[in-house]
């Protein structure tokens, strides 16, 4: 009972997060509604004792992804009328895609729902950990899949930061290890033994 | 006087009578939120007496007074500030984001107290013994970071905003390399639940993981002061910089909660570097049994006493810190995370595997 | 792709490292600064023009309040500017006097500018540090004029007055108890010279544990070295002097090429950077600091066994005593018309200029013959800095900026007059 209406209240703020991507107006705020279906969809991934793959969506999808996200759009001015100027030319074209998506899930759903059976999940005991469970599987029998994934990651992040670098003119900079190396006793003053000069009237340098 | 006692019994057995009548989801939901005020006032009063410890350890560091005119030795201080800080008023910035400015905080504080539910205060005493309890620390403070960026962007001020651009940047970055230094953690204890950790630390000073993962400790305990946006790593409200940086335009009871939160996190990471390194409530004389004799006999058990001693020595070295340093620049600052800590984390994460399956004793046998 | 644009960023006048009142619009391209310019005038109290309405005398203290951590130098330039229009030569014990305050002066400004660049840094226990010391300077303005900061203790003629035989003593109160007074005023039992010594005695440990904190500290060389570079070319271009010039390189001290007072009988080395970076004025100034206190214990010893008058006879521009003032008809006339009117300058015009902690301080002057002055002009070191202050910063980021503000020990008094 109490599952279920934590499951009710988590879904109906989910759908409702999810519509409001979608439909705000400011991009910053459709990224933080972005970051509240996570959250819920984390929630529910607990309700399912899937405790692992929820903690990690908050880590790694909330903590780290749109936070970069938020940067991105917080950064950018967008201004929200040119990027509506041209909703009537495209309106068509999107109408035809999201009707094609919508028939997809659709179909899917409709076929798949027939196999499918609502029992209560299997439970386990108390000291059951599906990250090991998990984790048994991923370095066993998709060893192979997910090191190729990590590869592919890490080039992506190798690509993007290639495109992204550009030198700035001007900027100085320095280096890190050049300014530890250096030492107050050497190369950097000299005690000068001046004579004092009332004669020699003190020309310029 | 015994009329009052009967009086006393029969409304405490009408009081049990009742809980045992109650459906298990409020006997649980009840016992949790005891759990949690027992958790939470001693955690605020901590805040609040960190605050003064602050001030006149550093003043004692700078030679100089710290607070010493409210109450005896300026104990009643961090009340007078609380008073303070509650009678000013909340100043909304025009044009500020009005729903997100009060948010902020509330997100700030909220994940920095949130992450107190899986701490092991001692064997077996923690609010909720969750199996993933080190990731769900990891996920809450990797979630803290929005109440920084939030209250950055809702003030509609330029330094605010530049503080929490640098903050977001840099705790995304100190996650990571924090996040390798429990990775080395959890491959030595072999469980993300910090009472197990603390269990596979048994045996003893040496014994700790402080020894055998001694690099990943100095970074996590380093990254840990970078989270919490410290000296010398406080760009963030660098105050000779931007200001104050994202909490420039808080005042009042919006500001207090960013400083409650700011030291709770502070708190929490000194917790959990005793508890991850330097074993928990385990006591660092275990097995010398030849004090089991004498009135000393309570420092070989494992108590709380040894989980807060050890939590103070971080804390301190978080003040010390402060006083000591000045405060890097932001670039040095990622340059330190990304180019110096994060491969020296993923190098001797490699040699404690090879430790791990050649069974080193006396921490992998 | 829109266009990255640089964006506009107001730094101060409130701003916690803007030294008092700088106001910086600081365009900038993310962290980078592209353009920084500085506005000045916000502490502008029209200096030069008060002095044009008032006897001699009585702007001395105005001078005071120009560089404001550095007090009695400025001083020492007016005072030097109306003493060669006069053309007289205070008493050796008065250029003594001069000489010895001038340099307990740059201690004391070179110790909050170490605090203040320390704090602007971040290090923040080196501004607490500094002040302690600063705190003795402070006392023994207080022993020798009354006030703490102002002290218009310089006159044409000499010094206000001798150096006193006792020093102010610290009170009980619920707070201190009678040991910590005890201890806080062992140093002051003695005469001022006593006190002085004692300081001098203890300064150089002080300086170590400055060092101790900040220069062999890896932040701190990551913070200072290579940032703010100036070239001996353009140091001298750009009207640099003192420790700013000094630290790119080039050898120039008005102690040393145009001494005045009685700095001739000093003997002090002068520090002198080799890469001009903030790193390397940090050095100059940490030892200049050390020179000074070397040069106050020659001054010390003289004084002590050289007694004598500190201020001249001719009543015509020194007061005379009040003893005399009682029994004296002369000195009560000498006196009213010193108080009232002042004295005449015979006319001409003159530039003085001393080696001030932050460089060349000049006063250039022009009498008309009259008891005050015709025209004032100050020539203050802060002002050619800071007008370099965006060839130094830009390409730097925002933290470095403020690296190079406490760099320039800029001090707004006598930037804007």
């Amino acid at each position: 009972m109490v599952q279920a209406v934590i499951f009710i209240v988590l879904a109906a703020i989910l759908i409702g997060s999810a519509l409001g991507v979608i439909s705000a107006r400011n991009p910053v705020h459709s990224a933080l509604f972005l970051v509240l279906a996570f959250v819920t969809s984390a929630g529910l991934w607990i309700l399912l004792e899937a405790e692992f793959l929820a903690l990690v969506l908050v880590l790694v999808y909330v903590g780290a992804v749109m936070v970069l996200f938020l940067f991105v759009v917080m950064m950018l001015d967008i201004d929200t009328t040119t990027m509506r100027q041209g909703f009537v030319r495209y309106a068509p074209l999107g109408v035809v895609v999201a009707a094609v998506v919508v028939v997809e899930i659709g179909y899917v759903v409709w076929t798949r729902k027939l196999g499918v059976t609502f029992g209560t999940p299997v439970t386990h005991a108390a000291k059951y950990s599906n990250t090991r469970a998990l984790g048994d599987v991923i370095y066993t029998t998709y060893a192979y899949p997910f090191e190729l994934a990590a590869v592919i990651l890490l080039v992506g992040i190798v690509a993007a930061i290639a495109l992204t670098l550009r030198r700035r003119p001007g900027t100085r900079s320095q280096n890190p290890a050049k300014q530890v190396r250096v030492s107050a006793k050497h190369g950097r003053i000299r005690l000068v033994k001046m004579p004092s000069g009332r004669s020699r009237g003190g020309e310029a340098p | 006087m015994s009329e009052l006692l009967t009086k006393l019994h029969a409304f405490w057995s009408a009081l049990t009578t009742y809980w045992i009548s109650l459906p298990f989801a409020w006997q649980l939901t009840l016992k949790s939120l005891a759990g949690i005020v027992a958790i939470m006032l001693p955690l605020i009063l901590t805040v609040a007496y960190l605050t003064l410890a602050e001030r006149r350890i550093i003043g004692f560091m700078q030679v100089r007074m710290g607070p010493n005119r409210v109450g005896p030795w300026g104990l009643l201080q961090p009340f007078a500030d609380v008073l303070k800080l509650v009678f000013k008023e909340v100043i909304l910035p025009t044009n500020a984001n009005r729903f997100l400015f009060i948010t902020a905080p509330v997100i700030s504080i909220s994940t920095a107290f949130a992450a107190w539910a899986v701490i092991p205060f001692s064997n077996g005493v923690m609010l909720s013994n969750a199996n993933a309890g080190l990731l769900y620390i990891l996920a809450l403070t990797s979630f803290g970071v929005y109440g920084i960026i939030l209250s950055g962007w809702a003030s509609n001020s330029k330094y605010a905003f530049l503080g929490a651009m640098r903050s977001a940047a840099q705790m995304v970055s100190y996650e990571i390399a924090m996040g390798f230094a429990l990775v080395g953690v959890l491959m030595a204890s072999q469980s993300l639940n910090l009472n197990d950790i603390v269990l596979a630390q048994n045996g003893g000073f040496s014994h700790w993981f402080w020894l055998p993962l001694l690099p990943l400790f100095v970074i996590y305990f380093i990254s840990g002061v970078a989270e919490t946006n410290r000296a010398p790593f406080d760009v963030a409200e660098g105050e000779s910089e931007i200001v104050a940086g994202f909490h420039v335009e808080y005042s009042g009871t919006a500001f207090a909660a960013f400083f409650l939160a700011e030291y709770a996190n502070m708190i929490l990471i000194s917790a959990l570097a005793a508890t991850l390194f330097w074993g928990g409530w385990l006591s660092p004389v275990q097995g010398w049994h030849f004090l089991e004799d004498t009135p000393l006999a309570f420092l070989v058990h494992t108590s709380f006493i040894w989980f807060a001693v050890k939590t103070c020595v971080f804390l301190y070295a978080f003040l010390w810190f402060r006083a000591t340093f000045p405060r890097y620049r932001y670039d040095q600052i990622m340059r330190l995370g990304w180019k110096v800590f994060i491969p020296i984390t993923i190098l001797w994460l490699v040699l404690e595997g090879v430790a791990i399956v050649l069974k080193i004793p006396p921490w992998f046998a | 792709m829109p266009e990255i644009q640089n964006f506009t960023m107001n730094f101060g006048p409130q701003h916690p490292a803007a030294h008092g009142v700088l106001r910086l619009v600081l365009e900038m391209d993310g962290e980078v600064i592209t353009k920084a310019d500085p506005h000045i005038g916000l502490l502008h109290r029209a200096t030069e023009k008060l002095a044009e309405s008032k006897p001699y005398n009585q702007s001395i203290g105005y001078m005071d309040r120009l560089d404001y951590v550095s007090m009695m130098c400025n001083e020492h330039a007016y005072v030097m500017a109306i003493e060669k229009l006069l053309g007289i030569e205070p008493p050796i014990r008065a250029q003594y006097i001069r000489v010895m305050f001038d340099e307990l002066t740059r201690i004391t400004n070179h110790l909050l500018w170490l605090g203040a660049h320390g704090l602007d840094i971040g290090a923040m226990t080196v501004f607490l540090y500094c002040f302690r010391e600063r705190e003795d300077i402070m006392d023994m303005y207080e022993a020798v004029s009354g006030a703490r900061m102002h002290a218009t203790y310089y006159r044409p003629g000499g010094v206000y007055r001798d150096l006193p035989e006792c020093m102010p003593q610290y009170q009980k109160s619920r707070f201190r108890s009678k040991g910590d007074i005890r201890r806080m005023n062992q140093a002051r039992q003695g005469s001022l010279l006593d006190f002085i010594e004692d300081f001098t005695r203890r300064f150089p440990q002080c300086v170590d544990e400055y060092e101790v904190l900040l220069t062999d500290n890896r932040i701190w060389k990551q913070r200072t070295v290579g940032i703010g570079v100036v070239t001996p070319e353009r140091a001298l271009q750009l009207g640099f002097s003192g420790p700013m010039l000094r630290g790119s390189g080039i050898e120039w001290d008005l102690r040393k090429k145009q001494p005045y007072a009685v700095y001739e009988q000093m003997d002090f080395d002068i520090p002198v950077g080799m890469n001009g970076d903030c790193y390397d004025r940090y050095l100059v100034r940490i030892e200049e600091m050390r020179q000074s206190n070397h040069i106050v214990r020659q001054c010390i010893n003289w004084l002590r066994k050289n007694p004598g008058p500190v201020s001249l006879e001719d009543h015509k521009v020194t007061p005379p005593r009040r003893e005399q003032m009682k029994s004296d008809m002369e000195s009560l006339i000498h006196h009213f018309k010193y108080m009232t009117e002042g004295y005449g300058v015979p006319a001409g015009e003159v530039y003085a200029a001393i080696e001030h902690p932050k460089g060349e301080f000049g006063i250039y002057m022009i009498s008309d013959g009259a008891n005050k002055p015709f025209r004032v002009k100050i020539r203050a070191a802060g002002f050619a800095h800071l007008a370099a202050l965006d060839e130094m910063v830009r390409g730097h980021m925002l933290a470095d900026l403020v690296a190079i503000i406490g760099t320039q020990d800029i001090v707004f008094g006598e930037v804007d007059r």
